[in-house]
């Protein structure tokens, strides 16, 4: 059941977006039963923004990143909708395009830097075999020539590598002659997201995908990771889909934020219009169970329940059992998004115009 | 690195030490007396005294220590009652077919474990994923012995393609030596393959979820290229180390399939030098067999700072 | 101070607890759903410990098939007087053929697997080698559990030099293949015997046992419920008994059911050297060797004994390997409370 598509937020619609998501629906087949983990999505990503995603765990933040990308397996399917990419449809494609599209075109950093990378493998190595695979520099990527490089040792003064070194410099990371040759294992936690970025970036793809890409970083961190993205951006040119938990994150570094809930996306705006003025009653939910800086002796109002697991009939409005404002129509009636703002929207039936609230 | 290596051939030193030490213990400690348990209760007291001199069982217990550590370091194991030559000889004579049946057992155990694993993995649920699960159950549930009395009698008696006695060195050509060997290398092997096989899948299966697989995925690397140069030195670390555990699998096995076999090497030496309480023989041979092993888990220890980089260069976590 | 009671259970209780959505409940902030969405969050009632056993079981067809075979396997050793065809010593014609009948001065009689060198009737004989079989590898790991539990527990829980001292003994009993330990104690015990190989293997598999429960006891020691029973002052000993021992106890489980094939296989082994049982046992592994001399005349002599070697172990590990899956699985959960 997805949402009407309506004139997204901000972006022009007349203009062709570089990532354009209409009616996604991934689901996995479980032994309880099918969990509709992206439950129609709607999201459209324009050139040169850096685009919000908010959810708690379980909102369905990261399936949805995983299916733009193609990486979701059994007993997971993308059951309906589609993902275009520079108008080029994803769901439909064949592995071996997706195979060419990732990493150079469209790319994406994960979550756990300390798992996501190869231990066997130099970090240099990671950062080359990515640029061998999507620039077209004359390295073969073929098993043969993998072995080859393997038993002769990687050619330092290939051009994967150099612009290996390159790109770890691009992250600030020290000494990058030097650490290109070093382990994951050696590199503190910081450095190795700093390193994730480093591949995901080396090819500058069009569209990067982040999936809370600070999570698990220290706070100190976490401040230079966001400048480093933003950094990254104007250099690359790239598109940022910036997937997280953390309001403070986008507060900080996007220009325009989804909030996504159960699978739908619930509300749009631009970052600031969002925060000033949350619409949707999950959103104001979130926003005043967060502690803030600036009001230190706000009573925090944590939102009673759980996430519904997405299993089975669903009322009309996810949000609706923990919802101060619901109303007996809300289980019933399907919200539909209502502008409520400049370039602001909201999935609920009792926003919008007041001709059309209930 | 060097510090890690250093601590393990520490560590297999210390072992070697104690096991020598409780042998050494062991003998002594047997009811009865040694002398009388290897002459039986009839024997004359001049016997038993001249046996008694003859081992040095009659010095004080230190001396016996010293004599037994600098005597073993030397190359001197003692000399068997039985037949009054030197251990040393005999082992000299006898190991060299024992490790050629190891051998054979372990080439073909890891030259079939490690494709099937691999296949199994990638093919899980597929057919030929059952057939190497169900081969491998089977592989462990048949001690060796009756492996190599099943592989005599089809392939010695019923279509007498290969020799079922003896042992044909290898200085009297390579082909006899191998037909001779063969037997009993496979029957040997089979077990060994069927529990590095297991260790090879599911090791395989689980570091095909790990998030770094899901990393080099996002790339757009080939799946081929995934596997082997991603997945696999990951999935191996654990596989080497049931490799050079399971050596003690080899080993048993060894030993009785030489019986089957008719060979004279170790375990054969082994058997009888029990029945026949002939103890310094048993005494030399459990010690070899524990060299072996610790040797074994000694080299798997240094294999692993090839494989695993965070051993070889231990950095900070 | 609530005393946990020590079931088989690991501790919980035989009722049905729910899992309800997350806490705060049953009120609704705003208007209340309609009937048919009222049964929020999934109730699951929390599964006892038998619930999951039978499930995962019964779907896993491979450990029920083993499962069958092992029953079949205990009730064959217990009740082999009845289920063999002769005695396992009356002697008939020597090396008859199976599915033939041997002729005796009183009278014919049939022998579905034949007979061996002394005239034996071979399936007679593999009967009542089950028992001997069951019998060595019930006391084979019981000996090794008790006593492996112990020393695991303790080198765990105490840390320090006694573990120290402790895993240093494990380290040593590792450099000795079972087969080849066992060789030794039977030599050093001077003498052969079902008694002395079920001490020879026991000790055998003592490390293995000891390497297991220790690794379980260092990471339950750190589980908050342990700090819990400390902080009020449990005994160390009640702590480890209660505690500890019964939240390990899946693993320890699965780790019975698997080496019970193979003190099967240590015994047929040792036997088969002739340093196992005294020579006129029926025993699997004495009549391997007893037949192999006899390979090209009278392959049935040492042939069906190894499939039944072959069959037994087979069920065990397959049962085995089921158990190890519905454990491994709820791995986090295994403990009921």
């Amino acid at each position: 059941m997805s949402s009407a598509h309506s004139p997204s937020g901000s972006a022009d619609a007349d203009e062709e977006s570089l990532l354009d998501i209409a009616g996604l629906h991934t689901v996995f087949h479980t032994d309880r039963g099918t969990v509709r983990a992206v439950d129609g999505v709607d999201l459209s990503l324009n050139s040169g923004e850096i685009v919000g995603l908010v959810g708690e765990s379980g909102s369905g933040k990261s399936v949805l990143a995983r299916s733009i990308m193609g990486l979701i397996d059994d007993p997971g399917e993308i059951a309906d909708g589609d993902v275009r990419l520079n108008g080029e449809s994803l769901v439909h494609a064949e592995e071996s395009r997706l195979n060419e599209l990732r990493g150079g075109t469209v790319s994406m950093v994960f979550q756990d830097p300390m798992h996501s990378l190869n231990p066997t493998l130099s970090v240099g190595e990671q950062i080359a075999e990515t640029v061998r695979l999507n620039q077209d520099i004359g390295e073969s990527v073929s098993l043969p020539a993998e072995i080859k490089r393997k038993i002769l040792g990687a050619a330092e003064n290939s051009e994967a590598w150099r612009r290996a070194i390159e790109m770890l410099e691009a992250v600030q990371i020290p000494e990058p002659a030097a650490r290109a040759g070093d382990f994951p294992h050696e590199f503190s936690g910081g450095m190795r997201q700093r390193a994730m970025l480093a591949i995901a970036l080396s090819c500058e793809p069009d569209l990067l995908i982040a999936d809370e890409p600070t999570t698990a970083l220290d706070v100190t961190i976490q401040a230079g990771i966001l400048d480093e993205l933003r950094a990254l951006k104007d250099a690359f040119d790239t598109t940022i889909l910036l997937i997280t938990h953390n309001l403070a994150v986008v507060a900080e570094a996007c220009d325009r934020v989804n909030v996504m809930y159960a699978g739908r996306i619930v509300e749009r705006a631009p970052t600031d219009v969002l925060f000033e003025n949350p619409s949707h009653p999950y959103t104001q939910g979130l926003i005043a169970s967060t502690p803030r800086v600036d009001h230190p002796d706000a009573d925090l109002q944590p939102i009673p329940g759980s996430v519904p697991d997405g299993i089975g009939e669903q009322p009309a409005c996810k949000f609706a059992k923990r919802c101060p404002e619901a109303k007996p129509e809300c289980y019933e009636r399907p919200p539909d998004f209502r502008p409520v703002g400049a370039s602001h929207e909201a999935a609920c039936l009792r926003r919008g115009p007041t001709e059309d609230r209930l | 690195m060097r510090r890690y290596v250093a601590k393990r051939v520490l560590h297999a030193i210390f072992v070697m030490w104690l096991v020598a030490t409780v042998v050494f213990f062991g003998l002594r400690a047997i009811p009865g007396g040694p002398i009388r348990a290897m002459l039986g209760p009839e024997a004359t007291p001049s016997a038993v005294e001249s046996l008694r001199t003859q081992l040095g069982l009659d010095q004080p217990l230190y001396v016996q220590y010293a004599e037994w550590f600098s005597g073993m370091l030397a190359g001197d194991l003692g000399t068997s009652i039985t037949t009054g030559q030197e251990i040393t000889t005999l082992i000299a004579a006898a190991f060299p077919r024992t490790f050629s049946i190891a051998i054979v057992g372990v080439i073909v155990g890891l030259g079939l474990a490690i494709p099937a694993g691999i296949v199994s993995a990638t093919r899980k649920h597929e057919p030929a994923d059952y057939v190497a699960t169900v081969a491998a159950f089977l592989g462990l549930s048949m001690p060796a012995f009756f492996i190599g009395i099943l592989l005599a009698l089809v392939f010695g008696v019923r279509l007498g393609l290969l020799p079922i006695f003896g042992y044909t060195p290898i200085g009297e050509g390579f082909v006899p030596w191998l037909r001779s060997i063969i037997l009993p290398g496979i029957a040997v092997g089979l077990p060994y393959a069927a529990i590095v096989m297991r260790m090879m899948r599911s090791s395989l299966l689980e570091t095909m979820n790990e998030p770094y697989m899901t990393t080099a995925r996002a790339k757009g690397i080939d799946s081929r290229v995934q596997l082997y140069k991603h997945a696999m030195q990951n999935a191996l670390i654990p596989v080497v180390t049931v490799a050079g555990i399971q050596v003690a699998l080899i080993l048993v096995g060894s030993v009785t399939v030489e019986i089957v076999f008719g060979i004279q090497g170790i375990g054969r030496m082994l058997v009888d030098s029990i029945i026949d309480r002939n103890y310094p023989v048993t005494q030399a041979v459990i010690l070899l067999v524990a060299a072996i092993m610790v040797f074994a888990n000694l080299a798997v220890d240094i294999l692993y700072t090839f494989i695993d980089p965070r051993i070889r260069y231990g950095g900070e976590p | 101070m609530t005393d946990y009671e020590t079931t088989n259970d690991c501790g919980g209780t035989d009722s049905d607890r729910v899992d309800t959505d997350g806490g705060v409940d049953a009120e609704y902030p705003g208007a209340a759903p309609p009937e048919r969405f009222r049964d929020d969050g999934f109730v699951e009632p929390r599964r006892t410990f038998r619930e999951r056993l039978v499930t995962g079981l019964g779907n896993d067809r491979k450990a029920l098939a083993g499962a069958v075979v092992v029953v079949g396997f205990i009730a064959t050793a217990l009740f082999a007087p009845i289920i063999a065809p002769y005695d396992p010593n009356t002697t008939f014609t020597i090396l008859q053929e199976p599915a033939t009948s041997s002729t005796t001065a009183d009278g014919e009689f049939f022998h579905i697997l034949g007979t061996d060198s002394f005239g034996h009737d071979v399936l007679s004989r593999i009967v009542y080698g089950a028992r001997v079989s069951l019998l060595v590898a019930a006391a084979t790991v019981l000996f090794a559990f008790t006593i492996g539990t112990v020393i695991g527990t303790v080198a765990g829980y105490y840390g320090g030099w006694v573990d120290s001292l402790l895993m240093r003994y494990i380290d040593f009993q590792w450099a000795f293949p079972t087969l080849i330990l066992a060789a030794g104690i039977i030599a050093f015990a001077g003498g052969l015997g079902v008694w002395n190989v079920i001490i020879a293997i026991g000790v055998a598999f003592i490390d293995d046992f000891a390497r297991l429960v220790r690794g379980e006891v260092l990471s339950i020691r750190e589980e908050e419920y342990v700090m819990a029973a400390r902080a009020v002052g449990m005994g160390d000993t009640r702590i480890m008994s209660k505690e500890i021992l019964p939240n390990a106890v899946a693993p320890i489980i699965v780790q019975v059911t698997l080496m019970i094939p193979l003190a099967i296989l240590a015994e047929a082994g040792l036997s088969f050297l002739g340093l196992g049982v005294t020579p006129t046992t029926p025993t699997w592994g004495l009549m391997l060797s007893e037949g192999r001399q006899f390979i090209s005349q009278a392959w049935w002599i040492s042939i069906f004994p190894g499939f039944a070697i072959m069959i037994t172990v087979l069920a065990f590990n397959m049962f085995g390997d089921g158990l190890r899956d519905v454990f491994d699985v709820k791995e986090g959960e295994v403990s009921d409370r």
